[in-house]
């Protein structure tokens, strides 16, 4: 489950209020898009869950971890319960698809079966088992980002989080890769997608928090949130 | 830590040294020559104080009392080999030393009738092992019964414990600049690597890699750097040494032995050069695991 409690963060050195007393809790094995402008707050949001940044108040807590609590040792061990999948893959252009996905569980200590058995179910889930052996440049965009969603959940998180995942994406296949999260969330994965492009989000009826100055101006599964917000305001 | 990470980590660091082949090249070349001219300031040290020894005897004689009969010597020479700081001992009698005189004169002078052991005295004639503690050891001999004279050369002694302080307050700041320009190299190289690889550290701090372990490459990187710099100045250093400067040296006085102290100087180079790649590894990778 994940949770914020209250939390604000504004960025010293600018001085730039980004998040401003947001409120949220999304259940084990929810769908949820997070969406809104440029400079809302979205990526903030992500920075606070991949435990890259701290709230200047409030809480945040992802499965029983308040990520502000966290020393700098426990922070490797939190992020081993989360996949994340960027807008520019970050793949590593000079390893193989295979050794791509394989990179994470390496890089955690996995013995080689295991690494073995894992990618290769990861591969399967993605539809990418022939092109194990092709490097990312010989790869489409949307294959390319495929590999990297085969890399967040290879090692078993209990959360996807994917950040703007079609930004990169040909619009065509942006819908493909926004199915191929919904299925990973079927399988009892939390899946959190930050997105701007509202098109897709209509498409897919799950579960919408739209965030606009920081503030969450709507959610979908609390109607109320929005009139919350206009009273908090005024 | 599992086996298959282990292999992992070399590999990487193997990799790495690879990519940049050229620049893995130019720190192994630059590292050794740093090594060998540190290894060269120590040498050149070591030979500069053997030889100062050498010239400067800090060969003492003390003239005995003339009543001084042969128990007497006995106990003198038991008493002042108590002493301590005192090398071997040798007791010179008044004809040895008419001898020792005559042979310092040269033949055919004409003096051999001429003179008369009694006008010589006889000695206790040794040597001063630690000269910074020069005063204090003559202090104690000039206590002992039956001392009549003490034959000395402080000034000698006094010039080479100059040198000796000069040398060593030269040494460390060599040393030091040395360590610090190898040091340099191993950043550089190390953070070049590191840079070219900011993207795979960047996702290794997303998937929960622990930051001992994003490290652990670039060490052994900087370490087999500084291993194979440390091999190869070592054998430059060896050859270069003994097959030219010894013969050289060996004509002015008695150099040191390059061969004679391999244990110190085969980890002087070996673990210098791996430390040096070790620790220089650590700053560069720092800075990109504030993720």
């Amino acid at each position: 489950m994940i949770q914020l409690v209250n939390v604000s963060k504004r960025y010293e050195k600018s001085g730039t209020m980004a998040l401003r007393k947001v409120n949220l809790r999304i259940e084990d094995g929810e769908f949820v898009f997070i969406t809104g402008n440029s400079g809302a707050g979205k990526s903030t949001m992500v920075h606070l869950l991949t435990c890259e940044d701290i709230p200047s108040k409030g809480d945040v807590i992802v499965d029983g971890f308040n990520t502000q609590k966290l020393s700098r040792r426990q922070i490797p061990k939190y992020r081993r319960r989360i996949g994340i999948v960027f807008q520019d893959f970050r793949l590593i252009p000079n390893l193989t698809v295979y050794d791509n996905i394989a990179f994470s569980l390496r890089v955690v200590g996995r013995r080689r079966r295991e690494i073995s058995r894992r990618v290769e179910r990861a591969m399967e889930l993605v539809g990418l088992t022939h092109k194990a052996k092709v490097y990312p440049d010989q790869l489409s965009g949307g294959e390319q980002q495929r590999v990297a969603v085969a890399r967040a959940i290879v090692n078993s998180p209990s959360l996807i989080i994917a950040d703007e995942p079609t930004g990169n994406v040909d619009p065509s296949l942006s819908v493909e890769i926004m199915n191929m999260l919904l299925r990973i969330n079927q399988m009892g994965i939390t899946v959190v997608v930050v997105t701007h492009e509202q098109h897709l989000v209509d498409r897919m009826n799950q579960r919408v928090i739209r965030i606009e100055n920081g503030r969450i101006v709507s959610d979908t599964a609390d109607p109320e949130s929005e009139s919350e917000v206009i009273a908090d305001e005024s | 830590m599992s086996l298959d990470s282990l292999w992992f980590l070399v590999k990487s660091a193997l990799n790495n040294l690879y990519r940049n082949l050229l620049l893995t090249f130019a720190s192994i070349t630059v590292l050794s020559i740093c090594l060998s001219l540190l290894g060269c300031t120590t040498l050149v040290i070591q030979n500069v104080n053997q030889f100062v020894e050498e010239i400067g005897e800090s060969r003492i004689a003390v003239f005995l009392d003339e009543d001084m009969d042969d128990l007497d010597i006995v106990r003198f020479k038991e008493e002042l080999t108590s002493i301590g700081n005192i090398g071997e001992v040798s007791y010179e009698t008044k004809e040895q030393a008419l001898a020792n005189y005559l042979q310092f004169l040269g033949e055919d002078t004409g003096m051999e009738d001429a003179l008369d052991p009694d006008t010589f005295r006889a000695s206790m004639v040794f040597e001063i092992l630690d000269l910074s503690k020069y005063d204090q050891t003559l202090y104690e001999i000039r206590k002992l019964d039956g001392v009549g004279d003490i034959q000395e050369r402080r000034d000698v002694v006094e010039g080479i414990l100059e040198v000796r302080q000069v040398l060593s307050f030269l040494s460390v700041w060599v040393i030091a600049l040395f360590f610090v320009v190898s040091m340099f190299i191993i950043m550089n190289s190390v953070k070049l690597s590191v840079y070219a690889r900011r993207l795979e550290i960047n996702i290794m701090k997303y998937v929960g890699a622990t930051d001992f372990f994003i490290q652990l490459p670039y060490f052994i990187e900087g370490m087999i750097i500084g291993l194979l710099a440390g091999i190869i100045s070592f054998f430059v250093q060896f050859y270069v040494y003994n097959a030219v400067l010894f013969p050289i040296l060996s004509e002015m006085f008695t150099p040191i032995s390059f061969t004679g102290e391999l244990s110190f100087w085969i980890p002087f180079y070996v673990v210098g050069g791996m430390l040096i790649g070790i620790i220089g590894s650590v700053y560069p990778v720092k800075k990109y695991l504030k993720v």
